[in-house]
């Protein structure tokens, strides 16, 4: 993955949900150790301080636990917690903008709901 | 532990004042950008840490000692520029050798490895080389000597894109491998923030922000919309930046100090929020005068 | 991490072997200044003839002072030389202070002073043995031809002090334009002054007695300690001037 530098995100919340999506994908599994600050730092090109950040979040999120002396760790529940918070803060903040700018353009709801439809569709149609 | 406090460091050259009452610390193994304009102060306050310069004024110390003219300061710290004098009667990888024989903690593998991966040839002199090679050997100095402290005053200058891109992972990998403090200076922001942790920017020779690079990145905002509905946000608010983009249109960059809330607001009356790159900030937070370019060619 | 207990004279030891690899140009710089001398000398310092009927007696004159006096230009320069931006950069590429600097760069001062009082004497034996070969045996008269080499070593020894307060010299003297630049013009308008008051006055003795203090010292372990405390004066001052300088502005 390619860190996006533009500064439309911190680099460690870009950091953080990398690692969500790398849990969420089971590319690391429960109770498995999560990279270092230091391979994230390498692998990210990115003080090691910045990476850490990313880890504190999560870590302070329960999605990962610290084991004293060995690192971090993937919580049990980590892959539950992460959807229910990405329910809860992206989607909803997504449909907030969705709904903000709906209205900028004088969108009725019912346009938007069938626009909603359309894509959901198409993205059965792909697969 | 801070391996570099300084309080009130002021430097005169002459009647002109090239530091004005700098106080900071910084920290043991962090890497710290010094970030400002040409003729800020930057390379002689590395200078001073390095001991090669007098402070006028103020106090410094560099692990506790004064580092002007001291023989422990200098033996644990590399210092790296552009014009660093370099012998010319030596061959480059005499001159690499000579570095093993004065700094403990050399690693002359790496210095023969990036030797050869930036296809410097090991019998050229520095004279012969260009600017930009010369940066690079210098850089490769700088890494190889694994300093407790390494300044790095522009060291990028000259440098293709290409050869700033591989020298500033190769300094974060031997970083990450053995921990020390860097600081580094640049006025390009961009290219070295990624690898920073903190950044001291400093402004005509005084210091305007010290911080942790991503308190920065989220220190400043950017609001875009109409005039009067901007006026009425920014109000009370800290303005950075004030820019004129079309008929009624401006484009505000204020200390982000707004809540969640307050955000919503502004978004439902039509006004962009627009991050600010630490860069760009520091543009507006470092800008001479008042109104920027323009206000030369308005004939103001 | 920081580390204590870089000792001086440890860094004096690396910035000296630094130096000789560094200039060693100007070893080569002593050389050729030597080859010009006694190029200079071989054509004789002076020359007297004279004749009676059908006897005419020519007398040409032959002295290896020449390569000395050269020799000391030589360390003069060399030691302004080391006080020059250039070459006290070169202490600062890597470890030390100038301290260290001062103290190696004197040890490089003697070490070369050596080496020009080895090859001024063993230039004068040149002299003699190129006038042997161009002028043949029996044409030459002198009491000083043939030396022992117990009067070698001594010449060797005494030009290598003389070379050394040389250096002393120069590298006040370069120390002194260092700090500033004024002095480019007052030292030799000092020198020069001096010489033309010496010689319109004809009683000058303080000068007289400065020259004599070093110059006409007949015994010789006298000289050494004289020769010692004079450089000694002169390096010393140099290094406290120079304590407080800033490098690479």
């Amino acid at each position: 993955m390619k860190l996006n530098t533009d500064g439309t995100k911190p680099l460690y919340v870009q950091i953080s949900q990398w690692l969500e999506t790398e849990i969420l994908s089971g590319n690391i599994q429960k109770d498995e150790k999560i990279y270092s600050q230091y391979q994230l730092a390498e692998m990210f090109n990115i003080n090691p301080a910045t990476a850490a950040k990313g880890l504190n979040i999560l870590a302070d999120e329960g999605i990962l636990y610290k084991r004293r002396g060995l690192g971090m760790f993937v919580s049990p529940r980590a892959k539950e917690k992460i959807l229910k918070k990405r329910k809860n803060d992206t989607l909803r903040q997504l449909v907030w903008e969705l709904v903000t700018e709906s209205e900028h353009l004088g969108v009725e709801e019912e346009e938007l709901f069938k626009m909603i439809r359309e894509v959901k569709e198409e993205g059965r149609d792909d697969k | 532990m801070s391996i570099i406090e300084c309080r009130d460091l002021t430097k005169n050259f002459g009647k002109i004042r090239a530091l004005n009452n700098l106080s900071f610390n910084i920290e043991e193994n962090t890497i710290t950008g010094l970030v400002g304009r040409n003729g800020a102060g930057k390379s002689t306050l590395l200078k001073i840490m390095a001991g090669y310069l007098q402070k006028t004024e103020g106090e410094i110390k560099v692990w506790g000692e004064d580092p002007f003219n001291n023989l422990q300061v200098s033996a644990n710290m590399i210092f790296i520029d552009d014009n660093m004098p370099m012998p010319q009667t030596l061959s480059l990888i005499e001159i690499l050798e000579w570095g093993s024989k004065f700094y403990k903690n050399w690693d002359m593998d790496i210095a023969r490895g990036l030797l050869d991966y930036f296809s410097l040839a090991p019998g050229h002199f520095h004279s012969h080389l260009s600017r930009g090679l010369k940066s690079t050997f210098n850089v490769i100095v700088g890494i190889a000597a694994r300093c407790p402290l390494t300044l790095l005053d522009e060291p990028t200058t000259g440098m293709d894109a290409a050869v700033r891109k591989d020298f500033y992972r190769a300094l974060l990998k031997d970083y990450l491998k053995h921990p020390r403090t860097i600081i580094v200076s640049s006025h390009l922001l961009n290219e070295i923030q990624d690898i920073l942790e903190e950044v001291l920017l400093i402004r005509e020779g005084a210091k305007y922000l010290h911080m942790s690079i991503s308190d920065l990145k989220e220190y400043g905002i950017g609001l875009l919309g109409k005039k009067e509905i901007l006026e009425k946000i920014i109000e009370g608010e800290e303005v950075f930046h004030r820019e004129e983009l079309g008929k009624d249109t401006y484009y505000y960059v204020i200390r982000n100090t707004l809540k969640d809330q307050k955000v919503q607001e502004i978004k439902l009356a039509g006004v962009e929020i627009k991050p600010v790159t630490a860069e760009d900030l520091c543009v507006y937070l470092t800008a001479g005068k008042k109104g920027g370019i323009d206000s030369v060619f308005n004939g103001k | 991490m920081f580390s204590t207990g870089n000792s001086l004279l440890e860094t004096v030891k690396k910035q000296y072997n630094f130096k000789l690899r560094l200039y060693m140009n100007l070893f080569i710089s002593l050389v050729v200044v030597q080859v010009i001398a006694i190029l200079f000398t071989a054509g004789g310092t002076g020359s007297y003839g004279t004749g009676t009927g059908n006897i005419y007696f020519y007398e040409k004159f032959y002295s290896s002072n020449i390569i000395i006096a050269f020799t000391l230009l030589w360390a003069f320069f060399a030691a302004v030389l080391l006080t020059t931006r250039d070459y006290r950069d070169m202490d600062f590429v890597f470890i030390g202070n100038r301290l260290s600097s001062n103290i190696s760069n004197m040890g490089f001062l003697v070490t070369a002073s050596l080496a020009g009082g080895f090859t001024a004497v063993l230039g004068g034996v040149l002299l003699r043995v190129i006038l042997y070969y161009s002028l043949g045996p029996y044409n030459i008269l002198s009491d000083y031809y043939f030396v022992s080499l117990g009067d070698l070593s001594r010449a060797v020894l005494a030009t290598f002090l003389y070379l050394i307060l040389a250096c002393a010299l120069g590298y006040f003297c370069g120390i002194l334009v260092q700090l500033s630049k004024a002095f480019v013009v007052i030292l030799p308008a000092l020198f020069f002054g001096t010489l033309i008051t010496v010689s319109a006055m004809e009683e000058a003795h303080l000068v007289d007695y400065v020259f004599n203090f070093i110059v006409e010292e007949s015994s010789f372990t006298l000289f050494l300690v004289k020769v010692i405390f004079t450089a000694a004066i002169l390096f010393g001052s140099s290094l406290l001037l120079s304590n407080r300088l800033e490098v690479r502005k």
